[in-house]
């Protein structure tokens, strides 16, 4: 926190505008649309979330706007501590104790200088803040007043705004703002400047330009589109690159910075700024020489061909990229795949022959009455459930729209319908190292040697715990996958996500001959969004089963739990890879829902069941699936 | 009644679209009015303005055009009210010479394309005292047009008419000078010159057509990404990197096939296509350049000796009435990439803006899109 800047000034006039739009235009790079916005939502009493990932320029941003409307600025930093007392003020003990609650004796937080004397109130990182302390703001925002105990009510001057900072991709120690106060606030977005803008910054910043700007900007936002990198560098990295292979260049009188150089500024700009998404295998530092090896590789091709300088051109894929086949597709790679797959669509013609329904659920086009599809739901679950699957594949891009949210709700409520009251499997157990739960008194007695207990540690306590379980849903997404096969994995995808909640490590894969990692373990995306990815996922060709068990394995293993299964939604005839019987390791159970009839699906299917420790169920419809599940795996 | 349209007054390096409010006449006997949903922005209506296709102005531009019909002369029986329809910048007739005879994209009622006249030889549109065309007898740079029945094709009405609109002009056009003009084949080496609204469909067709290598050439590092992404197995960015390529990738054979769909088609690229091709192959001309000039300059002897083809291809040789259809049934089924050639949408006020970016080299496909 800062001290308050000094007098407040007044309701700033029409000029300020223009006047603040020119400074922006020499002060901040890119941003002017969203300077604009922020400037307006301040001269018309708007209060404002500003939200971008870091290093996009929201301080700079706002410093700017702040000094040019001639207000005062507090700035109060977000985070867990921030207590409601912190932001509004606190009545001095001291003072209280000598002449009671008065007043002079309250110290002024924040929250109210900034309203009392009509100030911007910064508030930084909003999302780190809690809850409680977010809801103080509340009436302030909406009323322009807050009520302090012991102290009465204190009114805003008009002149009082908020602004929030926050980067919404920060998943440490974040909480999510309620829908009270983002109803309350404007929102802008900020996001990276172009690659022209990251130049002019660092160029800015580090007084330097040229190759090693270059260099340093795309290094910096390839780190971003890297496909195992979650959350890249900001523009600091390329500043703190071009500032440290300088030096190093200085020191090691370099006339040109060497590859050695620059790997070394690289390093340490970038490596410990990056974040690599779950389960990648290679270190940061392994992942930024790569992209920094490949700008290097295009500058030297550019310099061959005697191109003029700038970024270098994309080169020719070139010849002999031939698909490759059991491949596990995660993150990045698996939507592209999802997104790649789902391009087939279905015109009303061929709806209308495969579905009874058809015409009463989607009179027109464009149109989904909900009502019709609930009401075929109640008749024929199985129908309407193929029905909304193939819907959400239609032609018709509004009907597609449509059929997806519902098919996210329907199959979320299809998927809850096998929950039992109970909820896991969870017993009273002996709870070492807590301080909490019931004394169990008989083996205390038994530790201590008959006597009393002479120190803590020969306390036993005893409280509930659950086993901590990871369960892997396999989803057999080859050959005819239409209608009802679709919906039956869309429903047992949202059981098994359903089952997240209950402390379940969950994570969701869809195969062919390759296998698509939809959720992995420890993920928070919701049962909607898997099943708009189930319902994205395309019939292919092969089954490998093989590989779907050997990447459920490798998924599990990153769950950090006591038993792992691994469930299969099968017909369970593989027609590629090796023998699953002998890709059973690293699953503590694999159980099997068998999708078909025919003898030798039943028999394989069984006999996989048996040699991976679980239960094989055969299931014919949307409607038996999640009790099959519970009755499998007890999760849902 | 009243339309809003975008009209080509005047030709000249600096001409632009002048937005203007014109009379729109009742449709007559064979004829109906089309609420425009969506406009591609083709290269074919600049050339409108800089002079290149000399065309009788005033000029409503805009012939790549989809939309819903809203009314219907006496004698219409191929289309109602409310039909969604995509229109053929090339009316068919059904009964001519050409049309009879399985080269419906050569119909005669072609002859008054230019001239934006009705078959009949009508204007509909009417403004500052004067009749005005439209371009390709459709006019699709209007809020409403009325144009023949024999220019229009009814699709289905599930179909995003901002993304069927391309197929009423560059798609088949493209796909078509792949598929049916140059008849590419499996294991052929294609060299497409100009990644544009056709090159780039007429990579889509090599690639349908089994092409082994396809090689998009373009200066613009945009355009050749879009290239790869859309299935050319290469692109470089000029000519003679083509033929160095070329040359490499098939020990000096040379490519099977090679297609100018260039945004001005000049001597120089049309030399660079006819050297890039085998004994026996042959160049497919699809581009359009300034209509007086000579804009082939080869060698016949070496067109004798190697036994080379150069040809022409008016919409990809495609039939209008069967290929606009199919492109959409190619699309429906994921072959056909539509989604991903429309670069920006702009509304009909933007105009110009939308030119500038296609001369800019930003766009793959600018489309108007009509809020009426």
């Amino acid at each position: 926190m800062s001290d308050p800047a000094p007098a407040p000034a007044p309701e700033p006039d029409g000029s300020g505008p223009p006047r603040l739009l020119e400074r922006i235009a020499t002060d901040i790079v890119g941003l002017r649309r969203q300077a604009e916005v922020l400037a307006v939502a301040l001269t018309s009493g708007r209060h404002v979330v500003l939200e971008g990932p870091p290093g996009t320029g929201k301080s700079t941003l706002l410093r700017v706007v702040a000094e040019e409307t001639g207000r005062g600025v507090v700035f109060v930093e977000g985070n867990a501590e921030l207590t409601p007392a912190r932001v509004v003020g606190y009545h001095d003990p001291a003072a209280v104790l000598q002449s009671g609650y008065r007043p002079e004796s309250f110290v002024e937080g924040p929250l109210l200088t900034a309203m009392r004397q009509g100030m911007l109130l910064y508030l930084e990182e909003m999302n780190r803040v809690p809850e409680e302390t977010l809801n103080v703001l509340i009436t302030a925002l909406a009323e322009g007043e807050i009520h302090v105990s012991r102290l009465g009510r204190v009114r805003a001057d008009p002149g009082f705004r908020l602004i929030a900072a926050m980067n919404p991709f920060d998943a440490v120690g974040t909480a999510r703002i309620g829908q009270a106060i983002y109803d309350r606030m404007c929102r802008i977005a900020i996001g990276y400047q172009d690659e022209a803008g990251e130049r002019t910054i660092t160029e800015r910043v580090t007084g330097d330009r040229g190759r090693l700007v270059r260099l340093a900007v795309a290094l910096g936002r390839a780190t971003r589109d890297h496909p195992e990198v979650r959350t890249g560098a900001s523009v600091r990295g390329p500043i703190d690159m071009v500032h440290i292979a300088r030096g190093l260049c200085g020191l090691r009188g370099e006339e040109r910075a060497g590859r050695d150089t620059l790997l070394d500024a690289a390093l340490a700009a970038f490596s410990g700024r990056i974040r690599l998404e779950e389960g990648v295998d290679r270190t940061p530092e392994e992942v930024v020489t790569e992209i920094l090896d490949r700008l290097l590789a295009a500058e030297a091709e550019a310099e061959a061909d005697e191109e003029p300088s700038g970024a270098p051109p994309p080169r020719g894929r070139g010849a002999g990229q031939a698909p490759s086949h059991g491949r596990v597709l995660e993150g990045r790679d698996a939507r592209a795949a999802l997104r790649e797959s789902g391009r087939r669509t279905l015109a009303r013609r061929e709806l209308e022959t495969a579905h009874a329904g058809f015409a009463e659920v989607s009179p027109g086009v464009g149109r989904l009455d909900e009502a019709a599809l609930e009401r075929l739901l109640d008749r024929d679950p199985d129908g309407a459930a193929a029905l909304l699957c193939d819907l959400a594949a239609a032609t018709d891009v509004e009907l597609r729209r449509q059929a997806r949210r519902l098919a996210a709700r329907v199959f979320v409520r299809l998927g809850r319908a096998g929950r039992p009251a109970r909820r896991g499997m969870r017993r009273i157990v002996p709870l070492p190292g807590r301080p909490d739960g019931d004394l169990d008194l008989d083996r205390t007695l038994e530790r201590a040697g008959g006597g009393l207990p002479r120190s803590a540690d020969e306390l036993v306590l005893r409280g509930w715990a659950g086993p901590r379980r990871a369960l892997c849903l396999l989803l057999d997404h080859s050959g005819s996958m239409r209608g009802q096969a679709v919906a039956m994995a869309a429903t047992a995808a949202a059981a098994v996500v359903l089952a997240a909640g209950d402390g379940v490590d969950c994570c969701v894969v869809a195969f062919h001959r390759d296998a698509l990692v939809l959720r992995p373990p420890g993920s928070a995306r919701p049962p909607g969004r898997v099943v708009e990815d189930v319902l994205s996922v395309r019939a292919r060709g092969s089954t490998d089963l093989a590989l779907a068990l050997r990447t459920a394995a490798r998924q599990l293993a990153r769950a950090a739990a006591d038993e792992r299964a691994a469930v299969l939604l099968s017909d369970c005839l593989p027609t590629a890879g090796g023998d699953p019987l002998a890709a059973l390791a690293g699953i503590d159970r694999v159980h099997v829902l068998g999708t078909s009839g025919l003898d030798d699906s039943v028999r394989a299917g069984t006999a996989l069941a048996r040699r991976g420790g679980g239960r094989y169920r055969r299931v014919e419809g949307v409607a038996e699936l999640a009790a099959a599940l519970t009755d499998l795996v007890g999760v849902t | 009644m009243k339309t809003k349209a975008a009209v080509c007054w005047e030709t000249g390096p600096d001409a632009r679209w002048e937005l203007e409010e014109l009379e729109l006449d009742p449709p007559g006997e064979h004829e109906l009015r089309i609420r425009w949903v969506a406009s591609g922005l083709c290269h074919s209506d600049e050339h409108l303005t800089t002079g290149d296709l000399p065309a009788r102005l005033p000029m409503v531009g805009g012939h790549e055009g989809a939309g819903i019909v809203e009314e219907v002369g006496a004698s219409v029986t191929k289309v109602r009210p409310g039909d969604h329809v995509v229109c053929s910048f090339l009316p068919v007739c059904g009964t001519c010479r050409w049309c009879s005879t399985g080269q419906s994209n050569l119909c005669d009622l072609g002859a008054t394309l230019l001239q934006g006249s009705l078959p009949g030889g009508e204007f509909r549109f009417h403004a500052r005292g004067q009749d005005l065309g439209g371009m390709c007898m459709l006019g699709t740079f209007s809020e409403r047009s009325v144009v023949s029945e024999y220019s229009v094709v009814k699709v289905d009405d599930d179909l995003p008419l901002d993304r069927a609109v391309l197929v009423g002009c560059g798609v088949p056009t493209g796909w078509g000078s792949s598929v049916y003009a140059a008849r590419v084949g499996p294991g052929d080496t294609v060299v497409i010159y100009g990644i544009g609204g056709v090159g780039i469909n007429a990579v889509q067709g090599a690639r349908h057509a089994g092409a082994a290598n396809i090689v998009a050439v373009d200066p613009l590092p945009n355009k050749r990404e879009k290239a790869e992404e859309l299935g050319a197995t290469h692109s470089v960015a000029t000519g003679e990197e083509a033929q160095e390529l070329v040359t490499r990738l098939t020990n000096g054979v040379l490519a099977d096939r090679s297609i100018v769909t260039v945004g001005v088609v000049d001597a120089v690229v049309v030399e660079q296509a006819f050297n890039v091709i085998r004994k026996g192959g042959s160049v497919t001309i699809v581009g359009l350049g300034p209509i007086a000039e000579k804009t082939i300059q080869l060698s016949g002897t070496m067109l004798t000796l190697f036994q080379k083809t150069v040809q022409g291809s008016m919409f990809g040789s495609s039939n209008p009435m069967y290929d606009i259809r199919k492109m959409l049934e190619l699309y429906r089924v994921g072959q056909v990439k539509l989604d991903e050639l429309c670069s920006a949408t702009y509304s009909l006020d933007d105009i110009n803006q939308g030119y500038q970016d296609l001369r800019d080299g930003k766009n793959i496909r600018g489309v108007i899109v009509y809020d009426s």
